[in-house]
C-alpha cells in the first residue's frame, strides 16, 4: 500500500485568503501601535497648523517684515509656540522610523524562535518564506501610509512656519518629511525583521535595529548626501534654488531601494541557506568515508 | 519505500554532538517508537527530519528520496514538537484558522469533530488549555493536516497517565485508519511498549539499535549460566548487558541460538530498552532484525 496514494493532493502551497487572516490576526497589534504612534503626531501637528493659519490670518505675513499691526502679538506668540511644538515634533518624527524598527520590525521573528512557536509554524506546509513576504509586504503597506500622513503633516506645518523664508533644506527636518518619512520608516522596519531574523532574541535583535539604523543614518549623511548635487541630472537649478524636491526623492530612491533588497534577501537567504548546509553535511560524509 | 532514511546523519552544536552517525532506514507504515534517555539526540533527529534543523554531516531522506523540508513534501510531514507549542495568545477556533492559512492541505471540519469528541472548547484561548488539552489541540493541528509522515516529540511526556492513555489511543486510533506512519519518541518505553512496531534506539547521540520490533525481540535472548563463563559466552555472541548474582550470571546477549551450559529465555521490550541503554560502553550495536529493507543501512 501507498501511503503517499491515499493523501489528497493539496492546494498549492501559496498564501490563501486564510494566510492573509492569519498576517492581519498576528500583526493588528503592531499596526494598530503604529498607526497610533502616526496619528498620535499626525493630531499634534493639526493643532501646530491650525495655530500657524490662525497667525496666517492675523497678519504674520506683515508682522514679520514690519513688525507692526493689530493682531501682531498674538501672530508672533501663535508663531513662537507652534515653532516650539514643531520642534519637538520633528524630533518624534526622526525617531518614529526607529521606534517602528525596533518594535515592530525586530520582534517578528526573533519572539517566534524565543516562544519556540518556530517548531510550529516553521513546520507547516506553506514554507515560513511566503508568510515573512507576506507579513513584510502588508506591514511595509501600512508603515508606509501611515508614516506617508505624518510626513506630509509635517510638511504641511514647515511650508507654513517657514513661509517668510521658503524651504530650505536642512539635513535635520529633512528626514522627518515626506517622502523621505515613509521611506526610512519601511527601510527601518524591514531592517528591525532582518535583525531579528539573524539573531532570534528579541532584545539583542532590537538593540543590533537602533545600531544599524543608526549606521545608514550616519553613513547617508556623510557619504552620501554631499553627492546628491551631483545625482541631480535631470533639470537645472541655479544657485540658491529650492532644492528640496530633487533631494527628497534621491534619498527616497535609494531608501526604497534598499529597503526592498534587504527584504529580499531576508526572504530568500533562509531556504538557500538550507538548502546549501544540507549539500555540505552530505558533502562532509562523502569525505570522512574516503 | 522508506519514509526515513538517513546516512552517516550528524549535528554538532558548538562542540557537543548531538547526533552523531546515525544510519537508519523506516519503511512506510511503520509507529517507530524513537527511544532515549534526556540528551540522547531524538529531538535533534525529529528536528532534522522536519526539516527545521540542518545537520554538519551525513544525509537524511524522506518520503522516498525528498531533503527533510522540501517544498512538495512538507504537506505531508506533520511535527509536534515537545511541548506542544501553539499560538497561545489565539482562540483555538483562530488556532484552526491560522493552520488553514498554513497549511494546502487542511480538513477544517475533521479538525473541529476531534476537538468537539475531547471536549475542548473553540472559544478558550490556546495558551490556557491545560497540559492535555493542548497536546491534544496541537495533535489535532497535526493529524487534521493528513500527513503522510507524523513526528511525535514527546507529546505525553507533561501528561498524567490518565491522559496520556487518552491521547495515545485517540491518535493509534488516528494513525491506523490512514496509515500514517508515524516516528513517536519518548524517554521510557512504557505506553509505547504496545503500539510501536519498529523501535530506533540512541543513547548519547549514538544510535545503538534499530529494526523491527518483532525482530529485534527475537534476535535477543536472556541468558543465563555460570559466571565463571561469561568471558567465553562473548566469543560466541554478542553481549548486550551483564548483570551478576553471585556464582550465575544472567546475559542479555543478541543472538538467536542458545549455548550450550546456558538457559535461555525471551527477552521483554522493557529488559532490551533499558539494557541496552545502560551499556556503559557507547558501542555500536547493528540492527536486530532480519536482512530487509529497513536494514539495508546498518547503524555502526
Amino acid at each position: 500500500m501507498n501511503t503517499l496514494s491515499l493523501v489528497p493532493v493539496g492546494r498549492p502551497r501559496t498564501l490563501n485568503r486564510w494566510t492573509a487572516w492569519l498576517i492581519w490576526r498576528q500583526q493588528r497589534a503592531n499596526q494598530a501601535g503604529v498607526t497610533a504612534l502616526a496619528a498620535l503626531i499626525s493630531v499634534l501637528l493639526i493643532v501646530a497648523i491650525s495655530e500657524l493659519r490662525h497667525a496666517d490670518a492675523l497678519g504674520l505675513h506683515v508682522c514679520l517684515s514690519s513688525g507692526t499691526g493689530p493682531s501682531c502679538a498674538t501672530a508672533l506668540s501663535l508663531l513662537s509656540q507652534a515653532s516650539q511644538q514643531l520642534r519637538i515634533l520633528k524630533i518624534s518624527l526622526l525617531v518614529m522610523p526607529v521606534i517602528i524598527g525596533m518594535f515592530a520590525g525586530a520582534p517578528l521573528i526573533a519572539r517566534e524562535y524565543e516562544s519556540g512557536i518556530t517548531r510550529y509554524s516553521r513546520t507547516q506546509g506553506l514554507a515560513a518564506e511566503y508568510l515573512i513576504a507576506g507579513t513584510l509586504v502588508v506591514n511595509g503597506a501600512v508603515i508606509a501610509t501611515v508614516a506617508t500622513i505624518a510626513g506630509l503633516m509635517f510638511n504641511w506645518a514647515t511650508g507654513l512656519a517657514n513661509i517668510s523664508m521658503g524651504f530650505t533644506v536642512s539635513p535635520s527636518t529633512f528626514p522627518a518629511q515626506f517622502p523621505a518619512l515613509p521611506a526610512w520608516s519601511v527601510l527601518s522596519y524591514v531592517l528591525g525583521v532582518a535583525c531579528g531574523s539573524l539573531i532570534h532574541r528579541t532584545v539583542p535583535a532590537m538593540a543590533a535595529t537602533l545600531i544599524g539604523y543608526g549606521s545608514v543614518l550616519y553613513l547617508a549623511q556623510r557619504l552620501l548626501r554631499p553627492h546628491y548635487d551631483a545625482l541631480m541630472f535631470w533639470g537645472h537649478y541655479p544657485h540658491g534654488a529650492n532644492l528640496f524636491w530633487p533631494y527628497q526623492v534621491i534619498e527616497s530612491t535609494w531608501l526604497v531601494i534598499a529597503a526592498v533588497a534587504v527584504a529580499s534577501l531576508l526572504v530568500a537567504i533562509p531556504s538557500l541557506a538550507r538548502k546549501a548546509a544540507w549539500q555540505r553535511a552530505a558533502r562532509r560524509a562523502g569525505q570522512g568515508k574516503r | 519505500m522508506n519514509v526515513v532514511e538517513t546516512s552517516s546523519l550528524g549535528k554538532r552544536y558548538r562542540k557537543k554532538w548531538a547526533l552523531a552517525d546515525c544510519s537508519l532506514a523506516i519503511p512506510e507504515g511503520r509507529v517507530t517508537a524513537l527511544i532515549g534517555t534526556n540528551g540522547a539526540g531524538k529531538t535533534t533527529l525529529l528536528h532534522l527530519l522536519a526539516g527545521l534543523s540542518t545537520p554538519t554531516t551525513g544525509q537524511a531522506a524522506i518520503m522516498g528520496g525528498y531533503r527533510p523540508g522540501h517544498g512538495t513534501m512538507r504537506d505531508k510531514v506533520a511535527l509536534v514538537a515537545q511541548d506542544a507549542p501553539v499560538y497561545g495568545g489565539m482562540s483555538v477556533c483562530d488556532t484552526l484558522r491560522a493552520a488553514r492559512g498554513l497549511n494546502g492541505c487542511w480538513d477544517q471540519s475533521y479538525a473541529e469533530r476531534r476537538l468537539a469528541a475531547l471536549g475542548i472548547p473553540m472559544k478558550a484561548r490556546a495558551g490556557k488549555l491545560s497540559s492535555g488539552q493542548r497536546a491534544q489541540l496541537a495533535l489535532t493541528l497535526a493529524l487534521a493536516r493528513h500527513p503522510a509522515l507524523l513526528l511525535l516529540d514527546e507529546p505525553l511526556a507533561a501528561l498524567d497517565p490518565l491522559a496520556r492513555r487518552e491521547v495515545l489511543g485517540s491518535l493509534m486510533g488516528t494513525v491506523l485508519d490512514e496509515g500514517i506512519s508515524v516516528v513517536f519518541s519518548s524517554h521510557v518505553l512504557g505506553d509505547l511498549a504496545n503500539v510501536a512496531n519498529y523501535l530506533v534506539l540512541l543513547g548519547r547521540g549514538r544510535l545503538h539499535l534499530a529494526g523491527e520490533l518483532d525482530g529485534v525481540l527475537n534476535n535477543h535472548r536472556m541468558l543465563t549460566g555460570p559466571a565463571s563463563e561469561v568471558e567465553g559466552l562473548a566469543r560466541q555472541v554478542r553481549v548486550v548487558q551483564v548483570t551478576r548474582a553471585g556464582r550465575h550470571a544472567h546475559v542479555l546477549a543478541r543472538s538467536g541460538m542458545v549455548p550450550t551450559g546456558w538457559q535461555a529465555r525471551e527477552v521483554t521490550m522493557e529488559e532490551l530498552v533499558l539494557a541496552y541503554l545502560s551499556a556503559s560502553d557507547a558501542e555500536h550495536i547493528p540492527g536486530g532484525s532480519p536482512p530487509r529493507a529497513s536494514q539495508e543501512v546498518e547503524a555502526r
